[in-house]
């Protein structure tokens, strides 16, 4: 596999570009398509933000600085276009507030292998009660395992203020697991 | 404690043991103060971890954590895991056990081939030019066919007209190019004058006439039927020319 540095070299030629781009895009697809889907929960949500990343990312790879790194940028777009899109399907259903705990919940219930005594099951319902931000978080502490260091690049927060999110995160969800 | 069951015991020894000074030289009174010694020492090392104990505090369930919380750090370390790994495993431990000592993963599932098929193929091919918008009406599709139509019929009774002899055989007629030149009036009056409801226009309808040949057209019109089109829409003549 190619290393990130090799990939925006080979990107910076013309010739290349499209062979570059389809490295890129092999090496992070299935990384960003589970901060995605974790968030969004729906295959077809996802594939649509997904897409959408990959389309930023082929418009402006040219301009990356190369001021962070490549992963740490991606994600960072990946966010964002996900809580875009987030904030626009509250918009389109106009919901009352607590929508966004009970909607997620609802949709992670809808899944067709739903099993609510099984414990992935039921932490996924744990984090969906999470507001937005600690989700945000601890997904990316837990699942990826990523340092706080990189989380503060692409959440744009202090390490901090990421360890207390986390800490809060994962004590609300172990309370939940314990009593459910 | 048992200082004075250890003192009892200790002066039945020294007394039986007294008797062997003959062959072994010990100090005096060694046995007769030997018990009260060991027994003194014996209370300080008690004392002495009894104090331990007190002073340093041990988390709750600490010792029912240490050896999951030892194995898997070895695990990680056998995996070859990073520091992060650990650093974030160990945090875990401590905000949340339950959730650490289980590694949950996720529910949710993928299609095999999702991966596989290349989303960087669909990116950067250029996707086919739209046909530009030609008319601004919310009747689109229903104008566009009409439009389609008319100018089919046209170009189909122009080579009619100038039968026998000349065929445009395989001729596609420049639809795009012709419908620009079409003006929206004609194009309701037309719809409106045949009485074309939407179930006439459908996407497969536009499509094929999207592809249209001439020569086809013209085979599947009779005689009659493009003179009596003609006839009926002498408005549309005044764009004959242009088509």
């Amino acid at each position: 596999m190619n290393n990130d540095k090799e990939i925006l070299e080979q990107f910076r030629d013309a010739a290349l570009q499209h062979t570059a781009f389809g490295n890129l895009v092999k090496k992070y697809q299935e990384k960003l398509y589970w901060h995605i889907r974790r968030m969004l929960i729906e295959h077809e949500d996802t594939n649509d933000v997904l897409q959408n990343v990959f389309i930023k990312v082929w418009k402006s790879l040219a301009q990356f600085r190369e001021d962070s790194q490549l992963y740490t940028w991606l994600y960072r777009i990946a966010t964002n276009e996900c809580l875009t899109y987030m904030e626009q399907q509250k918009k389109r259903q106009s919901v009352p507030i607590d929508y966004e705990e009970n909607g997620f919940c609802d949709k992670v219930k809808a899944a067709s292998n739903f099993d609510a005594q099984q414990l992935e099951w039921k932490l996924q319902i744990a984090i969906q009660k999470l507001p937005e931000k600690q989700r945000l978080v601890f997904n990316l502490r837990y699942f990826d395992e990523m340092p706080y260091e990189e989380m503060s690049k692409i959440l744009n927060t202090s390490e901090g203020a990421l360890k207390a999110s986390y800490h809060h995160a994962a004590k609300k969800i172990e309370e939940f697991i314990i009593n459910h | 404690m048992n200082r004075g069951y250890n003192h009892i015991k200790l002066d039945e020894i020294a007394e039986k043991v007294q008797n062997m000074s003959a062959y072994y030289a010990i100090p005096e009174n060694y046995f007769q103060e030997l018990p009260s010694i060991i027994a003194d020492k014996i209370s300080i090392a008690i004392i002495k971890t009894e104090e331990k104990n007190s002073l340093y505090q041990v988390p709750q369930e600490y010792f029912d954590n240490l050896e999951a919380s030892i194995l898997n750090k070895i695990n990680i370390s056998k995996t070859g895991a990073n520091t992060t790994q650990l650093q974030s495993k160990t945090e875990l431990l401590a905000i949340a056990p339950t959730l650490a000592n289980n590694k949950i993963g996720m529910p949710y599932t993928v299609d095999d081939k999702y991966f596989q098929q290349s989303l960087a193929v669909n990116i950067v091919t250029p996707k086919q030019a739209k046909v530009v918008a030609l008319l601004k009406n919310s009747n689109f599709k229903k104008l566009f066919a009409a439009a389609s139509i008319i100018t089919i019929l046209f170009a189909t009774a122009l080579v009619w007209q100038n039968k026998p002899g000349k065929t445009i055989a395989n001729t596609t007629i420049n639809l795009e190019d012709s419908l620009s030149k079409i003006p929206e009036v004609a194009l309701q009056d037309y719809v409106q004058n045949h009485g074309l409801t939407d179930t006439d226009f459908s996407n497969d309808m536009v499509e094929t006439l999207l592809n249209a040949n001439v020569e086809e057209h013209l085979q599947s019109y009779t005689d009659e039927e493009l003179k009596t089109f003609l006839k009926e829409n002498e408005q549309l003549n005044n764009f004959k020319k242009r088509i």
